[in-house]
């Protein structure tokens, strides 16, 4: 693979794989993300009483990631369920923190995940003011916006139901909407597209292309290999936590779909 | 090997901690959702009841009632003046208003983080919003008690006079230090939720213990004061509650004076800092376990 040498260790002497430094709105450093997770039971009363603390698996779920990202990339990341790409989106938003290495982007990544829900109890009409508010738009601005976010959510009829009647596909429609109401400058989005119908999918491919538009970075995990092949300028491979392949869409897309059907 | 790529000019690094001005300016920024959010969970709350949010109003008043009934008419004669003179039922009500007010912000931050997990996993905004929120919620639920208690203390015969008017400087007082304690208490349960099933029994001791049905004077030998009365004097509860004594009863002369307004300020700040160094400690982790 002549493409994994670029993609794990920068060439000697070249600083960030040789991209413009103005140009540059993520860096990933040598990230790993350890997960201590607890095993799904109680400590007996004798275990406690002898004052064993229970011992924590780890789990190395990203091993050294480093790469660069620029303004006006979309950077689809595909893997096999288990391969890292939700936890370092997490770690890429800041969610995470890192166990080694670091971080860096031009601002605070907006992260979209799947089953968010917001308030479940409350209509959607207020989700959506809440929401504008919560990212930090003026409540003058606010009322102005509402209308725009319920029609590109093309929820109308749905608008003043709490969200707890909404399906899976309606929810992230709405969160979709309201998360990039404010043209975010990088956006991490985890699989919520996937839910979303053929119409949303056209509506949100144009939305990420402003973002890109706009200088922005956008990062997308998603199963659906043709939404990648379509909508990124750029694809990353995980396997176990690793990089394998870090190139153009249709070269890496081709390569994994081969990978998965001859395994 | 981290380090081995240099990050350009205007690059901030991700997973950290902020800086503390930055922080605070970012949750400034967003004051407006922590209003809307506490005045919908404050219309919500009593949403499933006939009478609504009349109960803000009736719960103290029974509860008054009860105490009075109880320690002012059936014990009265038991140990003498337990408290606030001639006036009982005004220093019982003042106590129950401010030290019940105090225990629903404290409680009500256990669940700023834990009822909110949707809007953390959704959004991104600093975490410390979600806790101001309850305590502006508990601010608005005052209001109708403050008329009750103004109320009772023009019957009960402290009248309406010019010391009321210290009355909102103890309240941000007490609002600040109960803030405090909401953001301990949201940090807490959000790590171990069975603290939720702990606190009523705290505030349980802490009722006795701190003034609201008598008193601790009266029990205090003032000559020569223990620890233990110490312990008593400087409760930051039964602090905040004479200062809300001090400035609605005419009659009401606490004799630890001067120290409690010094008292009840540095409880309000100790409280205020803490909690939010606390809080802040597990910003990162918030809606993720």
């Amino acid at each position: 693979m002549a493409d994994t040498s670029t993609a794990t260790t920068p060439a000697a002497g070249v600083d960030l794989f040789g991209v413009d430094p103005d140009e540059v709105n993520v860096v990933l450093d040598d990230v790993h993300v350890v997960y201590r997770v607890y095993e799904d039971r109680r400590p007996s009363l004798r275990e406690a009483l002898r004052g064993e603390r229970r011992k924590p698996r780890e789990i190395h779920a990203v091993r050294g990631v480093s790469f660069v990202a620029r303004r006006g990339e979309s950077i689809g990341i595909v893997g096999r369920n288990g391969s890292g790409k939700s936890t370092l989106l997490q770690a890429l938003a800041g969610l995470l923190p890192v166990e080694q290495g670091e971080v860096w982007a031009r601002a605070q990544p907006t992260l979209l995940g799947v089953g968010a829900a917001m308030q479940n109890k409350v209509s959607g009409r207020r989700n959506i003011v809440l929401g504008c508010l919560a990212l930090g738009l003026p409540a003058d601005e606010v009322d102005g916006r509402v209308e725009d976010i319920i029609e590109f959510a093309g929820l109308q009829e749905f608008i003043d139901l709490p969200m707890d009647a909404y399906s899976s596909g309606m929810r992230a429609r709405l969160l979709f909407a309201i998360a990039t109401a404010v043209v975010p400058d990088i956006l991490v989005i985890d699989e919520a597209l996937a839910v979303g119908d053929e119409a949303f999918r056209l509506k949100s491919k144009e939305r990420l292309a402003t973002v890109r538009e706009e200088a922005g970075t956008v990062f997308l995990v998603s199963h659906a290999l043709d939404t990648i092949a379509e909508s990124c300028s750029r694809v990353i491979w995980l396997e176990r936590g690793r990089i394998i392949a870090d190139g153009e869409p249709d070269e890496i897309v081709g390569r994994y779909r081969d990978a998965q059907t001859a395994g | 090997m981290p380090g081995l790529i240099t990050p350009p000019a205007g690059l901030i690094p991700l997973g950290g901690r902020p800086r503390l001005r930055d922080y605070l300016r970012m949750a400034w920024n967003r004051r407006e959702f922590a209003f809307n959010l506490a005045h919908g969970q404050f219309r919500a709350q009593h949403m499933d009841t006939v009478l609504g949010n009349v109960w803000q109003l009736i719960n103290p008043v029974l509860l008054i009632a009860i105490y009075y009934l109880i320690f002012g008419v059936l014990l009265s004669g038991a140990r003498g003046d337990l408290g606030g003179g001639d006036n009982y039922v005004g220093f019982l009500g003042i106590g129950v208003f401010i030290y019940s007010y105090q225990q629903r912000v404290i409680s009500a931050g256990a669940s700023a983080i834990v009822g909110n997990l949707g809007l953390i996993r959704s959004l991104q905004f600093p975490r410390a919003v979600l806790p101001t929120a309850t305590v502006i919620k508990e601010v608005l639920g005052f209001a109708s008690s403050l008329v009750v208690m103004v109320a009772l203390m023009a019957v009960s015969g402290e009248g309406i006079h010019l010391d009321m008017l210290w009355f909102p400087v103890a309240f941000f007082l007490i609002t600040a230090f109960a803030m405090g304690g909401a953001l301990v208490t949201a940090r807490m349960t959000e790590a171990v939720r069975d603290v939720r099933n702990v606190l009523p029994f705290v505030f349980r001791l802490g009722f006795y213990l701190s003034g609201v049905l008598y008193d601790p004077h009266r029990f205090i030998d003032g000559t020569r004061f223990e620890t233990y009365d110490w312990a008593l004097l400087f409760n930051p509860f039964y602090v905040y509650i004479s200062l809300a004594r001090e400035s609605m009863m005419s009659t009401f002369e606490p004799r630890q004076l001067p120290w409690i307004w010094a008292a009840a300020v540095v409880w309000a700040v100790v409280a205020l800092v803490f909690g939010l160094w606390y809080f802040l400690g597990a910003e990162k982790r918030y809606g993720r376990g």
